[in-house]
C-alpha cells in the first residue's frame, strides 16, 4: 500500500482516486469505474468507419495494472459500459469479451446501466443502481435520493470530467463529502472540461477537482475557485 | 491606380457556318466576334485540346460553346444527331452551372423559334447535388446532348453503369473556372474522373478550359490534358485595348487609434454607407462567415433611413441554398444595392449590375484580389472599381502592396497537388462501383492524368491494400473472434488476382454519399418559422442555450430548441452573437509576401531620413491618403522606439518576458508556409533547450514562440537558425505539434476512412476532434506508411510548409539581430498576433505528469496542497 498511495490520492470516507481514472476502496476491495463505451469503434464501423478497434484491449491493459496493484474483490462498472448495440451483437459480444476475461482474473463484476446501455441479451445483468459500502453507485443521467436508500453518499459517471490545457487532456474527479463524480474510462470519451464549462461551477455542491496524468492525480482545489486563480 | 486589361471586338472573322446559329449570333452581336472567340474557332472547330484563357465579360463561354453548338445543329439539320451525350460542361459552381444552362437554353430556343419549331432539336440538361431524384431519373433515361455537371456529380455519374454507356460517344468536355480547380484536391479529383471518362468513350474527347486569370497557362493546360496530349492556349493579347481599374486602398483605423471592435464596426458601417450612396450595386468581400453575417447584419441595423435593408443581402456557404439562389437572381437583376460574401460570390456567373467591389482586410493573392475586382465592371469598356479596406496599420501596408502588384498585373503561379493518395483511394472506390476492374488497367488510367504522372505502383498498391483492409493492423485491433487475427472494420473493396470490386451495395451508397474532398465540419440545419435559413457548426450549435441569440443571414434569430437534426429558432430584434465557423484563413502569397517585407525595410529607411520623406513616397508612389500614410508611419516609428524594423533579408528576433514565461518574436521576410517550416525547427530547438511546452503562433513574416521558462542565452538564440539538421527539427516540430494530425482529419474523410456523412447519424462521445485525436496516433503508429498518413504528411509538407523556400532562403546567410524587450514590439503585435496567442498551437515537450505538475504550478504558484 505504501508505493501505491504515492500516486493514488484520497478522497471521501477512504475512496482513493487513481491516475487511471478509477475509484478503488482498498479497505475492502472495490473498484469503481464507469463510461467504458465498449465497442465504441464498432458503432463508428456499423455507421461506415473504417478503423481498427482496439478500445477494449486499452481498457484491459489499464485495469491489469490497477489489478496488479491490489487484491480487487469487486469491479463495479457504474454505467454507459457500452457505447450502442454494436457491442452485444456477434457470437462472442464485445462485452462478453470484456466480462469473460475479468471473470478470469477472479473479480466479481457488477453492472449499473447508462444512457447508452441497451442490452438486448437476458444474460447480462444490468442494475439501475447498487449499494457498496454504504456509498450509492449509479450511472448519473437519473436521479436518486441517496439518504432514502440509508447511503452516506452517491459515485456516478456520466459526465466524463476532464481539464483540457494546451492541448492535453487530463482525467478528472469531482469529489465533495456525499458525491463522487468520476471521469470516463474510455479513452475514446471526449470530456467535459472543467476550465471551459460551467455546469459544474454554477452547482451549489462544493466540488474539489482532482486530475489525473499517467502516475499522479493533483488536487486542483474547490472547483468554483479555479478561474479565479492567481494564474487562471 | 490604373492598369489596362479590356478586350476590344474584332470585326474581322464570321460567325459559325449553320444558318439559324449565325443569325443569332448576328442579332446579339452586331459587332462579330470577340477576339477570344475569333482565336478560339479553328483549334476548338477543328477537336483540338484548347486553354482559353481572357478576364472575365470577354466572351470565352460562348468561344467554347459555339463550334459545338454549330456542329450539333449541322447534325440536327441531316438528321444525324442522336439520343447521347455529346458534350460536357463542368464548372466548380453550382450558380455558374444554372446560369450556363440558361444561357446556352435562350439561343437554342430562339433560333428553333425562328425556324418555326417548338423546341430546339439540341437538348441541354443540367445535374448537379441540387437536382431532384425525379429530374435524375429523367435524365438517366433520357440523356441531353449537352451536359452541365460538377466535377463531384461528374465523379457519381461515372461510377454508375448507366451513365457509362451515355458517356461513349462523348466528343468535347469544357472545365470552366480552371484555375481554381488545378491547386487543389478537387481538381486532381476532376483530372482523374477526366481520365475515367476518356478511359469510358469509343474516342478521345476533346478538353477545353476556360479561366480568367491564370499563371503559368502551360502548367494549366497539362492539367487539362494530361501529360501525354497536346493543348493550345489561346490567350489573346488584350494589353493594347483600352479599359481600366481602379482600386484604392482606405484604413478604417487612424494612427494612434486602437483597432478595437466597436470602433472599426462602427466606421466600416459609414463607409460602406457612403459606397451605398455612390454606387448601384457594390459586392463585399469579408474573407470569413462570421464577418460576413457581421457586416450584413449591422449595415441592416444602422442603414434603415438610407436604403431598404432587403436590398442588403448575405452571401456565404452555411446559407441555405434556397437563399443563396434568390441573392443571386436579385443580384442578376440589380435588386439588390449590397451583397456581403466571405468568399462565395469571387467565382463564376457575371453579375452586369455590379459597379463597385470592396475587399475588407486581405485577399491574400494579387490572383485572388484581381478576380474579386473582377466582379464588378463586367462588359466591354466598363471599368473596373475596388477598394480595400484596412482595419489595422499591418493589414493597410498588406493592402498597399497588394493593390500595386495588382495594378501592376503580377499574378502569381499556380502549383499543382502532385498524387495526393486520399483523393486517389476515393477514386479507386469509385471505379469499383462501376464495375470489377483490372488493377494494371487501373493504374494505367491513373498515370494518364497530370496531378499522378510519376504515381509509384507501390503508392498505387498500397491505397489498393488499404481500401482491401489489408495494411497492417495496429497492436490490439479488432478480433472478429477471440485469437483470430485482428482486422480493419468494413473494408471497402475486394482485392484477389490482380483485380478488385467493391465489397458490397453498402459501399455504393456510402460513395454517393460522401463524394468529394471539400471538407466542411459537421453542421446542423436552422429553421425560423418552418423556413430553412442554413446552418450552424454543431460545435457551436451545442452550446446554445433557449434563448440565447445568434446572427444568421444578417438577422437576429432566438434559439428555441434542438429537434433531430433541426434547430428551431425565432426571428427577433435587437442585438445578437455572430456564430463561429472553422475556415482556413489564406496567408500571403510569396510574392506579396517579400514584397511587403521590402516594403517594411524600405519605409523604415525613409523614415531614418525624415517623415516627410517617408509620407511622400507613401502619398506619390502608393496613392495613399495622407492620414492612411500617416498610419503606417506611427506604427513604424513605434517599433523603432522600443526595436528596430526587420530587414527584408535578415531575421530580428525579440525575447520579452510574459506573466508565465518568455516569448520569443522571430520577424523575416517569408511568407506564410516558409514561415511555418522556420516555425517547426526553431520551437523543436527551443524546445530541446528548455525542455518545456511551447505554444506557437505562425503568421505572414513571423512567429512567435511562448514558453514558461526562462530566456534562452544569446549564443543560443543565434544558433535556433543554423542549416545543420534543419529538415529533421522541422520534423520533430511538427510531430510534437496538431497539424499533421489534423490534416489526418481530412486525409481521412476524403480517403473515405471516416465517413462525413453517415446513415446512422454520428457517434457523439469522441467529441469533434476524435480522428485527429486518437484515430491519428493508432494508425500512424502502427502503420506509418499507411497510404492517408503519408498523404497527411505531405499535404503538411507541401502546401502548409514550404521548406525549399526557406532553405534557399537560409543559404543566402541572412543577418540575425536580436533584441531583449520589455513587453510584445508594435510591429509582433500588430503583424504575428494580433488578437494575442489565445489560438497558438500547442508544441508538446513535456511528460504527461510535468505538464499537469506545471499547470498546477502556474494555478496556484504555491506547491500543491498536503490533505
Amino acid at each position: 500500500m505504501d508505493s501505491i498511495s504515492e500516486s493514488w490520492k484520497q478522497g471521501p470516507d477512504r475512496w482513493f482516486f487513481t491516475p487511471e481514472g478509477a475509484l478503488i476502496r482498498p479497505d475492502d476491495g472495490t473498484l469503481v469505474i464507469a463510461d467504458l463505451h465498449l465497442g465504441y469503434e464498432a458503432t463508428r464501423a456499423r455507421a461506415g468507419d473504417f478503423l481498427p478497434d482496439r478500445s477494449l484491449k486499452e481498457i484491459q491493459h489499464r485495469l491489469l495494472g490497477l489489478f496488479q496493484k491490489i487484491k480487487v474483490q469487486n469491479l463495479v462498472l457504474a454505467g454507459d459500459v457500452t457505447e450502442s448495440q454494436a457491442a452485444f451483437t456477434g457470437r462472442i459480444t464485445i462485452l462478453d469479451q470484456f466480462l469473460n476475461w475479468v471473470g478470469d482474473q477472479n473479480v466479481e463484476t457488477l453492472i449499473v446501466a447508462g444512457n447508452h446501455d441497451r442490452p438486448s441479451s437476458p444474460s447480462h445483468t444490468f442494475q439501475d443502481q447498487v449499494v457498496m459500502d454504504a456509498w450509492l453507485i449509479h450511472h448519473g443521467h437519473k436521479k436518486y435520493n441517496f439518504r432514502e436508500l440509508a447511503c452516506k453518499g452517491e459515485i456516478i459517471g456520466h459526465w466524463h470530467p476532464v481539464i483540457k490545457w494546451q492541448g492535453r487532456t487530463f482525467r478528472a474527479f469531482l469529489s465533495s463529502p456525499e458525491r463522487i463524480v468520476l471521469p470516463a474510462f474510455s479513452g475514446d470519451a471526449a470530456g467535459l472540461d472543467l476550465l471551459s464549462s460551467n455546469i459544474f461551477q454554477k452547482s451549489s455542491i462544493p466540488y474539489e477537482c482532482w486530475a489525473c496524468s499517467d502516475s499522479s492525480v493533483i488536487n486542483f482545489g474547490k472547483i468554483q475557485d479555479i478561474r479565479s486563480l492567481p494564474g487562471g | 491606380m490604373t492598369c489596362s486589361g479590356w478586350n476590344a471586338i474584332d470585326p474581322s472573322h464570321q460567325w459559325p457556318a449553320h444558318q439559324g446559329l449565325s443569325h443569332w449570333c448576328n442579332r446579339n452581336f452586331p459587332s462579330g466576334p470577340t477576339p477570344v472567340q475569333s482565336h478560339a474557332w479553328p483549334q476548338i472547330s477543328t477537336g483540338q485540346n484548347a486553354l482559353l484563357i481572357a478576364p472575365t465579360g470577354t466572351g470565352k463561354t460562348l468561344a467554347a460553346f459555339l463550334p459545338i453548338l454549330d456542329d450539333l445543329l449541322a447534325q440536327a439539320n441531316h438528321g444525324l444527331l442522336k439520343d447521347q451525350i455529346c458534350s460536357l460542361y463542368i464548372s466548380p459552381l453550382k450558380s455558374l452551372s444554372n446560369d450556363i444552362l440558361k444561357s446556352l437554353c435562350r439561343p437554342l430556343q430562339e433560333i428553333a423559334q425562328s425556324s418555326g419549331a417548338k423546341a430546339s432539336p439540341v437538348r441541354v440538361g443540367i445535374r448537379t447535388g441540387d437536382t431532384n431524384p425525379y429530374l435524375r431519373q429523367k435524365l438517366r433515361k433520357s440523356p441531353p446532348h449537352i451536359l452541365i455537371t460538377t466535377p463531384e456529380s461528374l465523379s457519381i455519374l461515372l461510377s454508375q453503369p448507366c451513365w457509362a454507356a451515355h458517356f461513349r460517344h462523348l466528343k468535347s468536355i469544357i472545365v470552366d473556372e480552371i484555375h481554381s480547380l488545378a491547386p487543389v484536391k478537387r481538381g486532381s479529383d476532376l483530372a482523374l474522373s477526366l481520365e475515367r471518362l476518356s478511359a469510358l468513350t469509343d474516342i478521345d474527347p476533346q478538353r477545353i478550359g476556360l479561366s480568367a486569370t491564370c499563371k503559368p497557362a502551360d502548367l494549366i493546360g497539362k492539367f487539362l490534358v494530361g501529360p501525354n496530349r497536346a493543348c493550345h492556349v489561346v490567350q489573346p493579347d488584350l494589353q493594347s485595348t483600352p479599359g481600366q481599374s481602379l482600386l484604392a486602398v482606405e484604413s478604417l483605423i487612424k494612427a494612434d487609434e486602437s483597432p478595437y471592435r466597436p470602433l472599426v464596426n462602427q466606421r466600416l458601417t459609414k463607409r460602406l454607407q457612403k459606397s451605398l450612396e455612390l454606387y448601384k450595386t457594390s459586392i463585399v468581400f469579408t474573407n470569413t462567415r462570421p464577418m460576413t453575417e457581421r457586416v450584413a447584419f449591422l449595415l441592416k441595423q444602422e442603414s434603415t433611413g438610407l436604403v431598404d435593408p432587403e436590398s442588403i443581402a448575405a452571401h456565404h456557404g452555411s446559407l441555405d441554398q434556397t437563399l443563396r439562389q434568390n441573392v443571386e437572381a436579385n443580384l442578376k437583376s440589380g435588386d439588390l444595392r449590397m451583397v456581403v460574401s466571405s468568399t462565395s460570390l469571387e467565382l463564376g456567373v457575371d453579375y452586369q449590375s455590379a459597379d463597385y467591389v470592396i475587399q475588407l482586410g486581405l485577399s491574400g493573392s494579387v490572383a485572388r484580389c484581381l478576380q474579386r475586382l473582377g466582379r464588378a465592371g463586367h462588359g466591354p469598356g466598363r471599368i473596373r472599381k475596388g477598394l480595400i479596406l484596412a482595419t489595422g496599420p499591418a493589414e493597410l501596408a498588406g493592402a498597399v502592396v497588394t493593390a500595386n502588384a495588382a495594378l501592376n498585373g503580377e499574378i502569381e503561379s499556380i502549383r499543382v497537388i502532385q498524387k495526393p493518395l486520399d483523393v486517389l483511394c476515393q477514386n479507386l472506390i469509385a471505379m469499383a462501383c462501376l464495375d470489377d476492374q483490372n488493377s494494371d488497367k487501373v493504374f494505367e488510367i491513373v498515370c494518364k492524368s497530370y496531378p499522378y504522372k510519376d504515381l509509384d505502383r507501390s503508392e498505387f498498391d498500397s491505397c489498393l491494400s488499404y481500401l482491401s483492409g489489408e495494411l497492417a493492423s495496429p497492436a490490439g485491433a479488432w478480433e472478429p473472434q477471440p485469437g483470430e487475427p485482428p482486422r480493419w472494420t468494413a473494408p471497402r473493396i475486394w482485392k484477389a488476382k490482380g483485380e478488385f470490386g467493391i465489397r458490397n451495395s453498402r459501399v455504393a451508397r456510402w460513395f454517393r454519399m460522401n463524394v468529394g474532398t471539400i471538407i466542411s465540419e459537421e453542421s446542423i440545419s436552422v429553421e425560423s418559422q418552418g423556413t430553412r435559413i442554413g446552418s450552424l457548426e454543431t460545435s457551436y450549435a451545442d452550446q446554445l442555450q433557449p434563448g440565447d441569440r445568434f446572427v444568421l443571414d444578417g438577422k437576429a434569430l432566438e434559439y428555441r430548441r434542438t429537434e433531430g437534426s433541426t434547430i428551431h429558432a425565432k426571428s427577433v430584434s435587437g442585438e445578437a452573437l455572430f456564430p463561429r465557423w472553422t475556415s482556413d484563413r489564406p496567408g500571403l502569397s510569396e510574392l506579396l509576401a517579400i514584397q511587403l517585407a521590402q516594403f517594411r525595410d524600405q519605409l523604415a529607411n525613409l523614415i531614418l531620413n525624415g517623415t516627410s520623406l517617408a509620407t511622400d513616397w507613401l502619398t506619390k508612389t502608393y496613392a495613399m491618403r495622407p492620414a492612411d500614410a500617416n498610419c503606417l508611419v506611427t506604427l513604424w516609428k513605434a517599433q523603432l522606439s522600443v526595436s528596430e524594423v526587420p530587414e527584408s533579408n535578415g531575421v530580428l528576433v525579440e525575447v520579452f518576458p510574459e506573466q508565465h514565461g518568455t516569448a520569443y518574436a522571430v520577424h523575416f521576410g517569408l511568407h506564410h508556409s516558409a514561415s511555418q517550416a522556420m516555425a517547426r525547427a526553431v520551437s523543436s530547438r527551443i524546445g530541446k533547450l528548455v525542455g518545456r511546452d511551447l505554444q506557437l503562433t505562425v503568421s505572414d513574416l513571423g512567429f512567435v514562440i511562448h514558453t514558461s521558462a526562462q530566456p534562452i542565452s544569446m549564443e543560443d538564440v543565434e544558433s535556433l537558425f543554423q542549416t545543420n539538421g534543419l529538415d529533421a527539427d522541422v520534423l520533430e516540430g511538427l510531430d510534437r505539434g496538431e497539424l499533421i494530425a489534423s490534416r489526418f482529419k481530412h486525409t481521412a474523410s476524403t480517403g473515405f476512412m471516416v465517413l462525413r456523412n453517415t446513415e446512422r447519424g454520428r457517434v457523439r462521445v469522441g467529441g469533434q476532434d476524435w480522428v485527429s485525436r486518437r484515430l491519428y496516433p493508432v494508425v500512424a503508429e502502427s502503420c506509418p506508411t499507411h497510404p492517408l498518413v503519408l498523404e497527411a504528411r505531405r499535404e503538411t509538407m507541401e502546401q502548409f510548409l514550404d521548406l525549399p523556400a526557406l532553405k534557399t532562403w537560409l543559404k543566402t546567410a541572412p543577418k540575425i539581430r536580436v533584441r531583449f524587450l520589455k513587453r510584445i514590439s508594435p510591429f509582433a503585435a500588430a503583424w504575428i498576433e494580433p488578437f494575442g496567442g489565445d489560438m497558438a498551437e500547442p508544441i508538446q515537450f513535456e511528460s504527461a505528469d510535468d505538464a499537469l505538475m506545471h499547470l498546477h504550478q502556474r494555478l496556484f504558484s504555491v506547491p500543491e496542497r498536503v490533505i
